[in-house]
């Protein structure tokens, strides 16, 4: 594992050390930053001696240069709105992108997501959380669908329509399955 | 006194499966009150007050109650918690109703959840009639397998790139255990 780590943290460097984070978790929970292969195994140690009986694996990524990430918040793979998110105040938040684009790219990696992945479940409330690199390219950090925060600018009116949206769809979802119920 | 040892340890066991059969009895109990013409949806929705889903659903419950004669009967994390169910049981709970609805994942604030354990207990549902049903429920987005759905972003260079680590199992906990500590 040691040979192949440390290949991986060499071709991948944003010059701000690299994070250990588990699967299976919202928040940050579990979260592990670490500057060196050796302080990566040293997390990667404890990560294991607290969750082996838990979970199957953690990950291990380059910390960003560039610290903000946007949310993006799509219904049914159609993006709506940029949510509004805290600014992370540990390194530098820059980004000139704007924000036709950033739904544009969030659209299009859930759809390749869709596409390629035949289990997927994406019809409803989906979230695609982007990164930038510091080469400039646009990075999907995370996808989240039932926990999903949405928060919105503009005095929340998109975040309502979208609730409302979600609303529908479990009003359609449990006519649905009520009327194949009836039919047995 | 070793065999005095080994048989308190087995009255322990013993003690503490009782308790474990008693609350799933009591749990079962309290859950369980389903008349005839009733259909009966068990909703398994996370946070007992939180959660981005709870609102828009309870409101869609509310608007097919007024048309259909159903019961709706939740589960929560908290409830998870306090009656010990494994992963096993909570999967049971959603079989014993005419239909389920998962709106929360599902291992979210469950103390001592196993996932592998967790997500092959749920494919039960495959065939059961409710949300979410056949392969979804094998969605890593829904399931918050992260590897597995930033995998398939990575091989389409969308993702940042990401080196999984696997958690061994038990057998060979020792030696990777050895290998970390070399």
């Amino acid at each position: 594992m040691h040979l192949f780590l440390f290949r991986f943290i060499r071709e991948n460097d944003e010059g701000c050390g690299w994070v250990v984070k588990t699967p299976f978790s919202t928040n940050s929970h579990n979260k592990k930053y670490a500057r060196s292969l050796d302080e990566i195994i040293q997390k990667i140690k404890i990560q294991y001696e607290d969750l082996y009986h838990s979970i199957p694996y953690t990950m291990v990524q380059a910390t960003m240069a560039n610290k903000k990430e946007y949310k993006v918040v799509l219904f049914n793979c159609e993006p709506r709105y940029v949510s509004i998110t805290p600014n992370n105040s540990r390194g530098k938040a820059f980004s000139d992108i704007t924000h036709a684009d950033l739904l544009k790219y969030a659209e299009s990696a859930l759809r390749e997501f869709s596409a390629a992945c035949p289990a997927a479940l994406v019809s409803s409330l989906m979230r695609v959380d982007i990164f930038q690199t510091k080469l400039g390219k646009l990075v999907v950090n995370e996808l989240e669908s039932l926990e999903a925060d949405h928060h919105c600018p503009n005095k929340g009116l998109k975040k309502a329509q979208v609730d409302d949206e979600v609303r529908q769809y479990y009003e359609t979802l449990l006519k649905c399955v009520l009327h194949r119920k009836h039919l047995k | 006194m070793k065999n005095e040892t080994s048989n308190r340890q087995d009255h322990k066991e013993d003690d503490d499966e009782v308790v474990q059969q008693n609350l799933i009895r009591t749990f079962k109990i309290i859950t369980k009150f389903q008349t005839s013409t009733e259909i009966e949806i068990r909703v398994y929705q996370g946070s007992k007050e939180f959660g981005n889903q709870l609102i828009p659903f309870h409101q869609a419950c509310d608007i097919i109650q007024t048309t259909s004669t159903i019961r709706i009967c939740t589960l929560d994390c908290s409830e998870v918690n306090d009656f010990k169910l494994t992963e096993d049981d909570i999967i049971n709970w959603l079989l014993e109703g005419d239909i389920h609805f998962i709106i929360s994942h599902i291992h979210q604030g469950i103390v001592n959840v196993n996932m592998n354990k967790l997500y092959k207990s749920i494919m039960k549902l495959h065939d059961h009639p409710g949300f979410p049903v056949g392969d979804n429920l094998q969605c890593p987005v829904f399931t918050q397998d992260k590897y597995n759905y930033l995998s398939v972003l990575m091989t389409k260079g969308l993702c940042n790139p990401t080196f999984k680590v696997d958690f061994l199992p038990i057998m060979d906990y020792a030696a990777l255990k050895q290998d970390l500590q070399r």
